[in-house]
């Protein structure tokens, strides 16, 4: 399932591809798998087709997803690159958000509490 | 038939109130105008059942006399009159006293957090591929008998049977499919399962409809060749019948909707108080 909060600061757009790499990541959406039409996904969230299509493409431009004739947007196969540049590149993420969390005033134990609910929800399905 | 104008528009005049009677009223969220409005559909539908029997009373002293009331209220005023009652009353005092029957959030409204499935819908339908090539297949056999009725001289509307089913039956089906899904913010299985069924039961339904549909107006075609005599008869009944189905069709959908719709307010309601619960 995919949640977007419009009054977030966070265009829709990103939010989008944000619960969709999330879906992704913790195997609800598996390699083959379809995603909901733009126009399914948009009239579902209620917003404008327009924002649902600009995610699938950046989504597409990664390489998570990609367009097969006949069967719309699917799921491609995942990119278990692993390796150390990939770990620096968290650290520095993992840095960022959680100073973003500090600074918005969360305190640590709730800051742990999110950030566990979010590795369990990711890797609920090894 | 004189029977059936005597009955059926007193029935369309009663349905409503009948139909919100059974409905019933909410023990917790019903609002206060509630009882106001059923006061008032009490006295439309009281009153429009009084003229209907009066109009049959007078009509039965001196039919000829009253042959232009006789032949304008029950095919006309009498079943129209459910329009004004059920759109103008009985709507009404069923949404204050169930909020369940209130429509669905559009989903354009402000709520800031929207949710959304993320199984495709438009390629998954409940109605499976071989039912699709019998009424694919019984289309053709309508439109072949349409066809040929038309070439021995029956009135040519009769070909607007076979827009049933490539109406209703495929596209409307069609339509059932990609409506928008109402989902709460934590993705409750329970809701899924009641639009899933809501979405099975109308997209079965407006199958069913369109087929019947094409169904019928082939054969009074038919019969209109084969025996002319019946053909009015057999076309009323059928274009009754088609109208009660239908109705019948959009009550039982319209309680689904319900059923999913006071399921979203009642999971909203608790997760609005979720948290002020635990504080």
């Amino acid at each position: 399932m995919l949640t977007v909060r419009l009054d977030a600061p966070t265009p829709l757009a990103d939010q989008i591809v944000t619960g969709i790499r999330c879906a992704i990541a913790s195997r609800e959406l598996r390699p083959g798998d379809g995603l909901p039409t733009v126009r399914q996904l948009a009239a579902d969230l209620g917003i404008n087709m327009n924002t649902v299509s600009r995610a699938y493409r950046a989504l597409e431009a990664t390489g998570l997803v990609s367009t097969v004739r006949g069967r719309g947007t699917v799921v491609s196969a995942c990119h278990e690159t692993g390796g150390r540049q990939a770990a620096e590149d968290l650290d520095a993420r993992v840095r960022s958000v959680l100073s973003d969390a500090r600074l918005s005033g969360l305190d640590r134990s709730a800051t742990e509490g999110l950030v566990s609910g979010a590795i369990a929800t990711i890797w609920a399905k090894e | 038939m004189i029977w059936f104008l005597r009955l059926f528009p007193a029935f369309m005049i009663l349905f409503p109130l009948g139909f919100t009677l059974f409905a019933g009223r909410h023990p917790e969220r019903a609002s206060d105008e509630g009882t106001q409005l059923m006061r008032r559909l009490w006295s439309v539908t009281l009153a429009a059942i009084t003229i209907h029997i009066a109009v049959v009373a007078l009509t039965e002293t001196d039919p000829e006399a009253w042959r232009l009331l006789r032949a304008a209220w029950p095919v006309g005023f009498g079943t129209g009159s459910f329009m004004v009652i059920w759109f103008g009353f009985a709507m009404k005092a069923l949404q204050a006293r169930q909020p369940g029957y209130r429509n669905l959030p559009n989903p354009g409204s402000p709520e800031p957090v929207r949710s959304a499935s993320l199984t495709p819908r438009d390629t998954t339908s409940p109605v499976p591929r071989g039912a699709w090539f019998a009424g694919w297949a019984v289309f053709g056999l309508c439109a072949g008998a349409t066809g040929w009725a038309l070439l021995q001289g029956v009135p040519s509307m009769l070909i607007l049977g076979l827009a049933f089913w490539l109406g209703m039956g495929v596209f409307g089906s069609q339509a059932s499919l990609t409506e928008a899904e109402p989902m709460d913010t934590a993705g409750s299985p329970e809701l899924a399962e009641a639009w899933g069924r809501l979405r099975s039961f109308k997209a079965w339904c407006f199958y069913g409809m369109g087929l019947i549909g094409t169904i019928g107006f082939a054969a009074v075609a038919v019969i209109t060749v084969f025996a002319p005599g019946v053909a009015g008869m057999s076309g009323a009944i059928f274009g009754t019948a088609g109208g009660i189905a239908g109705g019948v069709f959009g009550t039982m959908a319209s309680v689904r909707r319900a059923r999913v719709n006071a399921l979203l307010q009642e999971l909203g309601t608790r997760e609005a108080n979720g948290p002020a619960q635990t504080a």
